[in-house]
Order: structure tokens, then sequence, then C-alpha cells
């Protein structure tokens, strides 16, 4: 070892012009930033947006039926009919019956609670 | 909800960019300001050419735009990933350029004592583009990573896809062969030969 170290003088050279270098920040140009900042925007996924909340029509505030109108409208016939049914039971079916030719039963106000009151006396007796 | 450019400065770099893919438009603007002047010191020290450094951090960010959508935070640094694009934007330039001559370092103009010490830093940092432009392209890569960018060798072998070993190899040549280069022009811009 005579004390010269090749690698050492060398690597020790350019120092100076790091230093130079790093100190010497070359800037950027406002017409590159604006330039970048374009492709940006331009480029950018657009965020996925909401659909628009929409005020129901008139047709959809009764959708809560399920089909078209006609749907609705047999729906409030039967219902319709079912009442009508309920509160005259028995004459009208009876002349329906007739009309084709068909016995009828002859029920009569009272005879389901005649029948309750004997059940309760079964069970009273007992 | 986008949020306010000022909120955005503590923001580190992946999780601006997801913002940015989410479609918030100060995201946007907060990358572009943040990374460009990165982008384009690097290109700038590689190329030594402004115009072409302009056109590489171009480039370079539009492909990261392009990935956004794509980026998994967390995984990668940002910068790390702009590092390898632009060094292998820079190399595609590099292999297509002509070296610029030592010749061609512009002389100092102004005498004032204050500016002849800019100048003189200036020139130096002119005379290390010029000699950098004689090195290999690797060779200069690494030593601008290494020396001017302060990476560490394992940043430098990810960034330029090389192994550790081969980065301290290119930089020491690289590092070596620039002082010899440089030797020559010590005297001429103040300092000691």
């Amino acid at each position: 070892m005579n004390g010269y170290d090749k690698d050492k003088v060398t690597d020790a050279g350019p120092e100076d012009f790091f230093a130079a270098a790093r100190a010497d920040d070359p800037g950027v140009s406002d017409e590159l930033l604006q330039r970048i900042a374009r492709d940006a925007a331009e480029m950018q996924p657009q965020a996925p947006s909401l659909a628009p909340v929409r005020a129901a029509k008139p047709k959809a505030r009764i959708a809560i039926f399920p089909g078209n109108w006609q749907t609705a409208f047999a729906l409030s016939f039967c219902l319709a009919v079912g009442v009508g049914l309920g509160l005259y039971p028995t004459t009208g079916l009876q002349e329906i019956g007739a009309q084709y030719g068909l016995s009828t039963v002859d029920f009569s106000a009272g005879d389901g609670i005649e029948e309750a009151m004997l059940i309760d006396d079964f069970w009273g007796e007992g | 909800m986008e949020m306010p450019f000022d909120a955005l400065q503590d923001v580190s770099d992946d999780a601006l960019l997801v913002l940015y893919a989410n479609g918030d438009r100060a995201a946007a603007t907060a990358l572009a300001a943040r990374l460009t002047p990165f982008v384009f010191r690097v290109a700038f020290r590689m190329l030594g050419d402004r115009s072409e450094a302009e056109d590489v951090a171009q480039e370079a960010l539009i492909r990261l735009w392009k990935t956004a959508p794509d980026w998994r935070q967390g995984e990668a640094k940002v910068t790390t990933w702009l590092y390898r694009v632009t060094s292998n934007l820079c190399l595609d330039r590099l292999r297509r350029k002509k070296p610029l001559g030592l010749d061609e370092i512009a002389e100092p103009t102004d005498e004032t004592p204050s500016a002849e010490v800019k100048m003189q830093s200036a020139d130096r940092a002119s005379a290390l583009y010029a000699a950098l432009e004689e090195l290999p392209d690797r060779q200069r890569q690494a030593v601008v990573l290494r020396h001017l960018e302060g990476l560490a060798n394992p940043e430098i072998a990810d960034a330029l896809s090389l192994s550790v070993e081969a980065v301290e190899s290119l930089v020491a040549r690289g590092k070596r062969k620039l002082g010899e280069i440089l030797s020559g022009q010590k005297d001429k811009l103040g300092l000691e030969p």
C-alpha cells in the first residue's frame, strides 16, 4: 500500500459538480404546469353519479296493485261483489240458484246463534 | 363530495391518486402541482434539455392519469413508479439523441461578484449535465438517481428494474468516468484541480 487510492481520488472528483447540480433547481414553467393540469382534468375518471330523484307519476302512485290498471279494476270489482254478497247473502244467491234449477238451503238469520247456544248448553251440562 | 385544495397538502401521493380516480377535481389539481416539478426535474437531469424534459414530464404524468383507476393503494410508491416511467422515457430519448459536447457550455457573461458566484454554480451544473451525456445511458440514469435525486441503491434498482449489485456497479463506474471528464474543467469553473 503506497497511500495512493485511485478510486478515492477519482470518486471525490465530481462531488462539487453534484452539489452544484442539486442546488440548481431547473424550475417548471407555468405553461407546463397548466398543460399537465389540463391533461389531469381531461383524463380524470368521472365519479359515478346518483340517479336524479324524480317525483312519482300518478300512475306509479297506485302501483300498490300488482299488474296494470285492468288488474286493479278487476280486484276492486271482486272486492265490491264480495262486500255485496256479504251484506245480502241469502236472497241473491237463492234467486240465482233458482234460476239455474239448483236446490236451495233455507238459512235464516240466527241459525248459527242457536247452534252455539246448544253447544254451550252441552258443556254446561257436563 | 370534494376535498378543498388546502386540505390535500398533507395527503399522501397514493391516497391523492385514489381520490383522483374517484373524480375529485381538487385531487387532480393537487397531484399536478405536486408531481410536475418532481418529474420535470428528474427528466431534466437525465436529459439536460428543458424542452425534451417537459415532453417527458407530460408523457409520464399522462401515463399516471391512465393508471389511476387501477392503482392499488399501499402497494407501491407513486414516486418510485414515476422514477421508473420517467427513466424509461428518458432512455428512449437518449438513444435517439445526439450527444452534446462540452464545448457547448455557455460562458459566464455577467461580471458582478454575486452573479459570478451564481453563474459559476450554474456552469458547474451545466458542465455536469454535459459530462453526464458522455456516459452510457444506464450509467447516467443510475448516477442521476443516486447523486442528484438522492435515492438509495435498492430504490434505484427498483426504478431501473436492475439488481442492486448492477446499480452499485453502474454508479461506481459512472462516477469514476465523470471524475475523469470533469477533472479538466475544475480550474475553469473555480474549483481546485
